[in-house]
């Protein structure tokens, strides 16, 4: 049984104002990821990526089709959903005025683990993101891939079966983003966990077992890297990209380098 | 762990970290002080000696002085203004994201509201308690019965007063909206509650307000206490109250109407916060 079953999910949104129009921002996507893979969204800012993982951890009801995630429908079960999945949100959504253990022992008791258990996990996991020595300290003062580190670490911390990563390297620097995937390998490996991730950064996407490239709310195909790069007869993701959807990933950016100066360092919100 | 165990402490979490907040920016504390003082000491002072000469003074012939009138007045209004702006920490949650790490929780959302409700309604109420500390210098005499009573009080009304925050976030996004809004709420709040003269013979118009005003109830209750305890006479001070249905109210009732309140407002906001966009 597939871990994720999206069936032809759709999420519209009424844009008021002079130009009052109806935004279709996811279309009715269908896929399915299977247990403990490594399953990819690729597609640019604003193809719909948030939306749908928005709708698939419950936090947006969707206007048209269904899902199921870990078994259970995200409608009618969400706190069974919830129970679940780990998310890793595209912007911080830490409080950084609570210590790096203070946000941990929060998240572990929002999901009604034991006193010892929090604990342990809270120990085990600081270690594996390798802030054990800044437990105490204030989250306020950690850089970008500290607080990104801490979060997959909170992600974590309910022994979730599923983990929701929304662009969790934007706005780092590359040697960041590099250590950042250091660690969710390592997760995958030592957890066999199912990960569904977004991103744009082509280079990333290498690492998934499958992609979904989407585009304007509508997946345009999904496959491995290496079949599509077959495929489209293509030697790079980007090409891949070019190929399938007929525009660059980021068509106002030469490249991922550029876009990482202008960015600030914690992440903007889209 | 069983479900009563587990979401109060989902509650209670909540609730610490209101404090943790409060506790790590204490400085602010002090300067939430400056306010009642300004108004204890300046208009409450200038008010009470200009008006001690003339017969017919603020406290409408009850004999009773005005700073003793207006020290729970200021209480209150310290709560009435603190208490609906702090659900600004929940409106801030939703800016800055933080709220989506609660929300994403397995938790019913009457817990995720109680627990946000009673750590935003103690950072008032220790504002509001830290009052009692100006009473000896104006001249308020504090008994130990007076103060065991107004603590749970002043608890109390600053619940009440922020569930109107409670379910005011709901529909606000951002800070200063809210901010903006949140000043149209509390000052008709403040100026119709009793806290800064007797209601007992306001114009008709104002009337029915003044009875709909929970805070006049507040205002009510902290003010028999204070009075009650330094043995004014009840009809003294039931002319400084107002009547519905001609029945004055007493302690007792101004609570009950304080609670009725309270549930009422916490579950139209648990109830707003469940809805999925």
């Amino acid at each position: 049984m597939s871990t994720i079953q999206v069936e032809n999910l759709s999420r519209t949104f009424k844009i008021k104002g002079k130009n009052a129009k109806i935004l279709k921002a996811v279309d009715g996507i269908s896929f399915s990821v299977n247990p403990g893979e490594l399953f990819g969204f690729l597609g640019p800012n604003g193809a719909g990526k948030s939306v749908t993982i928005s709708m698939l951890t419950t936090l947006l009801n969707p206007t048209g089709g269904s899902a199921k995630v870990a078994g259970h429908d995200i409608i009618k079960e969400r706190d069974e959903v919830r129970k679940k999945v780990g998310i890793i949100f595209q912007d911080t959504t830490l409080d950084i005025k609570l210590t790096a253990y203070e946000n941990l022992n929060f998240h572990g008791t929002l999901y009604g683990m034991s006193k010892e258990q929090r604990k342990e996990q809270i120990t085990h996991l600081l270690k594996m993101v390798e802030l054990d020595d800044r437990a105490h300290s204030v989250v306020e003062q950690f850089s970008g891939g500290m607080k990104r580190r801490l979060e997959i670490a909170r992600g974590l911390m309910h022994f979730p079966e599923v983990l929701f990563l929304d662009e969790p390297t934007l706005g780092l620097d590359p040697q960041t983003r590099e250590h950042i995937w250091q660690y969710i390998n390592k997760v995958r490996r030592e957890h066999k966990m199912t990960i569904f991730l977004t991103t744009h950064y082509l280079d990333e996407v290498e690492n998934c077992d499958r992609i979904a490239i989407i585009d304007s709310g509508k997946i345009i195909d999904l496959d491995t890297p290496a079949k599509l790069k077959d495929k489209y007869n293509v030697p790079t993701m980007n090409q891949v990209f070019l190929e399938a959807t007929g525009h660059g990933i980021r068509d106002d950016e030469l490249s991922g380098e550029n876009r990482q100066r202008s960015q600030r360092p914690t992440g903007p919100a889209h | 762990m069983n479900t009563v165990k587990k979401y109060t402490n989902v509650a209670l979490i909540l609730w610490k970290r209101d404090l943790l907040h409060y506790w790590r920016n204490r400085i602010r504390a002090l300067v939430g002080l400056t306010m009642p003082m300004l108004w204890l000491f300046i208009f409450g002072g200038g008010m009470a000696s200009s008006l001690s000469g003339s017969s017919q003074s603020m406290t409408n012939g009850s004999g009773v002085d005005y700073i003793q009138f207006i020290f729970p007045g200021v209480i209150a209004m310290s709560l009435i203004f603190n208490a609906i702006f702090s659900a600004l920490s929940t409106v801030k949650d939703k800016e800055f994201g933080f709220l989506k790490e609660i929300l994403v929780a397995p938790v019913p959302r009457s817990t995720i509201v109680i627990g946000r409700a009673l750590g935003a309604a103690s950072t008032s109420a220790i504002q509001g308690t830290l009052i009692l500390i100006l009473a000896p210098f104006i001249g308020v005499h504090l008994t130990l019965t007076m103060v065991v009573l107004l603590i749970p009080m002043i608890w109390l009304v600053a619940f009440a007063l922020t569930s109107i925050g409670m379910v005011m976030v709901s529909f606000f996004d951002n800070q200063e909206a809210f901010q903006y809004v949140v000043n149209f709420v509390n000052m008709p709040m403040f100026f119709l509650s009793g806290a800064l003269f007797p209601l007992g013979q306001v114009p008709a118009w104002m009337n029915p307000l003044v009875k709909l005003n929970p805070a006049s109830y507040a205002v009510d209750g902290m003010r028999r206490i204070v009075l009650i305890n330094q043995d004014i006479p009840i009809d003294a001070i039931n002319k400084l109250s107002f009547s519905v249905f001609n029945i004055y109210p007493t302690v007792l009732i101004d609570i009950g109407i304080l609670v009725i309140f309270s549930v009422v407002l916490i579950t139209i906001s648990a109830i707003l916060f469940n809805r999925v966009p």
